[in-house]
């Protein structure tokens, strides 16, 4: 028996296929059971758990759809899934935009050395721990002996209350994350920017395209792939934000800053309502899909495959 | 009145020079072919008058003006690219009018310039799609359509064939040789292949480690190259060099002892050389040299002998074709007088026949 795939005319499990089937499932066995024990198990597990009244202690009872017509009544859940969505808007626009933006500038003609020190810069913090930024923020936000307000009183700015104003809050949490993750959005970008052909430039400039139009007409199309991959990445990301605003503000004042794990996560393993967490875990399951749908809709009508 | 000037151009990057002193002229209307091996600077050259790359020293001048500082749209220039350079995410048509619209044509004159040109190079039913959904040889035709619309007074071509295969690319000689009847205009064409310089160029510029070696048209290049370099670039098979001794005024003596008429000039050691198809079989008594047979390769016209001579020279020879020659034996060769080409020590054609025009 020398091939390797099966002989498609007989069945997997035919005599003449059966050893190396199995052979096959043996190589594939550790990811499969893996996915089966860290990844299908728990989805499973929060599809049954959110049709359950579970508190940990006591034994789980049925309780049907009760848990998802809850949600229908949860002011602070709609607060809280407004907060994630404002704040996956701006995160996801910053980190994409400004990401592109900081690839574009930094990818052309220029000395290697402040090239290579730039992007260095911007990507160092995607290096560093969120929760470690976090508290470093957390310092740099403060109202009264804060770097920023510091810098700000300079220029003769008011202090802002970063954290502590319900206003402010929720942009304290994006301008961090932003921060932290542009560098990454940066890099991917760069990479898309630098697989595009030197020769489609060349003939912009035969053409007698200024910079700014070779811009919009030549790279963004051309670089569409590769901003569609970033927005699902980080819209993905910005829904399941939760360390960087607990450090923060921890969801407050009141629930000015709270996203949606967080009350996921306050839920589940405060309050202890396991089956009304895991509801809202599918509720967030089900956004991130369609969101991500949304997006690959609408990108047929303007991200460009060559 | 020439067209374009280059004076003394130069382009170096860092310490390293790719383009020495270029000194050119070319009329208005010429087809104008760069060749050379890879790495000569020919498509640096065109790049440079394209403006496309900065040029270190020297001047050129497009039409009267000097075009050092100007961007490549204000030269008056159109650039069909080796990879065409079409833009993906454009059908044909705006690909055609992309540069048009930017140079503030109205609607009515890009329609009837781009319609005009698809007409002339039959891609009329490819205007709506785009690049990655035509064949190279469509992709190689909107590449020449989006030049052509531009209306240019020099057109540069660097290296358009190569990406085509052997029976496209014949075709699409032919095409752009016609295309030059047409166009009212100065075409520079870089190719590395010596066929299609032949063919193509009004006059043709053999470039090599960044300098000139010779200017001149085709047939002048042919047959009376000015050095070694192109009298082994230009022609397939390669001409065929053997040393011999120059022993006194007009006269040269070959491997056998045979003497041969030479061009008046210094005595002492130089190179003959013979194309291969000056090379006649003929009997051992009239031979100028001998050579071990070593393969044939039958043609059906002609056939190509390779052969060694005793001092390990290879040699081809171009014959017309016949039954087979026996392996390995000894073949004897002549050639007419008029037929040999003579270079000096320093590679340079010894005698006055070196009748170019620069």
């Amino acid at each position: 028996m020398t091939s390797i795939a099966n002989d498609a005319a007989a069945g997997w499990f035919s005599p003449q296929n059966r050893k190396e089937t199995i052979a096959g499932l043996l190589f594939i066995a550790p990811a499969l059971i893996g996915f089966a024990v860290f990844v299908a198990g728990p989805m499973a597990a929060t599809v049954v758990l959110s049709l359950m009244k579970y508190d940990l202690f006591s034994n789980p009872s049925f309780v049907g759809l009760a848990n998802f017509e809850a949600m229908l009544d949860d002011r602070r859940l709609w607060k809280v899934l407004g907060n994630t969505a404002f704040f996956a808007v701006f995160a996801v626009a910053g980190n994409v935009g400004l990401g592109v933006v900081l690839a574009v500038l930094l990818n052309r003609n220029m000395s290697k050395t402040v090239q290579y020190a730039y992007r260095a810069a911007y990507f160092f913090p995607s290096l560093v721990g969120l929760i470690f930024v976090a508290v470093i923020w957390q310092f740099l936000f403060q109202r009264d002996i804060g770097v920023i307000n510091y810098y700000l009183g300079l220029v003769g700015i008011e202090p802002v209350r970063w954290l502590s104003s319900a206003r402010n809050a929720l942009w304290s949490v994006i301008i961090l994350d932003i921060w932290k993750n542009v560098g990454f959005a940066m890099l991917i970008a760069t990479a898309g920017l630098q697989s595009i052909s030197k020769d489609y430039y060349d003939a912009a400039r035969v053409d007698g395209s200024s910079s700014l139009r070779t811009f919009w007409q030549i790279t963004l199309p051309l670089l569409s792939p590769t901003i569609l991959f970033l927005l699902t990445m980080n819209t993905i990301g910005a829904f399941k934000v939760f360390e960087s605003i607990v450090v923060l503000t921890n969801g407050g004042p009141g629930d000015a800053s709270r996203s949606l794990v967080m009350y996921i996560y306050e839920q589940g393993f405060k309050s202890f309502n396991m089956g009304y967490a895991s509801a809202i875990s599918l509720l967030l399951l089900t956004i991130t899909v369609i969101v991500t749908a949304i997006q690959f809709a609408l990108s047929k009508r303007w991200a460009f495959y060559e | 009145m020439a067209d374009l000037y280059l004076e003394g151009v130069t382009k170096s990057y860092g310490a390293a020079t790719v383009i020495r002193g270029i000194e050119l002229q070319i009329p208005f209307g010429e087809f104008v072919v760069f060749v050379g091996p890879s790495g000569c600077g020919k498509s640096t050259l065109l790049r440079m008058i394209a403006g496309l790359e900065p040029i270190s020293g020297g001047v050129i001048r497009i039409g009267g003006t000097v075009a050092n500082l100007l961007e490549p749209a204000e030269r008056g220039v159109a650039m069909v690219f080796q990879s065409y350079a079409l833009y993906p995410h454009m059908t044909a048509y705006k690909n055609m009018a992309f540069g048009l619209k930017i140079a503030g044509l109205d609607k009515g004159e890009i329609d009837q310039r781009v319609t005009r040109a698809a007409r002339m190079l039959q891609i009329e039913e490819l205007l709506h799609r785009i690049p990655k959904d035509m064949s190279g040889g469509q992709r190689q035709r909107v590449a020449i359509g989006r030049s052509i619309v531009r209306e240019p007074r020099l057109f540069l071509f660097d290296e358009p064939l190569s990406n085509l295969d052997a029976a496209l690319r014949v075709q699409t000689r032919i095409e752009i040789a016609k295309l030059h009847k047409i166009v009212d205009a100065t075409i520079i064409y870089v190719t590395h292949d010596q066929v299609e310089a032949m063919t193509l160029a009004d006059r043709i510029v053999v470039l090599n480690q960044g300098r000139i070696e010779q200017v001149g048209t085709p047939l002048e290049l042919y047959r009376t190259p000015a050095n070694l370099f192109v009298a082994s670039f230009i022609g397939s098979p390669k001409m065929n060099f053997f040393p011999v001794t120059l022993e006194r005024e007009g006269l040269a003596r070959g491997p056998l002892g045979t003497a041969i008429p030479a061009p008046a000039g210094p005595t002492g050691r130089a190179t003959l050389g013979v194309r291969p198809e000056s090379l006649v079989l003929c009997e051992p008594d009239q031979a100028f040299l001998s050579a071990r047979l070593q393969f044939e390769e039958h043609l059906g016209e002609h056939r190509l002998i390779y052969a060694q001579t005793g001092d390990g020279i290879e040699l081809i020879a171009k014959e017309p074709d016949g039954p087979s020659l026996a392996e390995g034996s000894i073949l004897h060769f002549r050639f007419a007088p008029e037929s040999a080409h003579f270079f000096g020590p320093d590679g340079n054609r010894l005698g006055l026949s070196t009748k170019g025009t620069h």
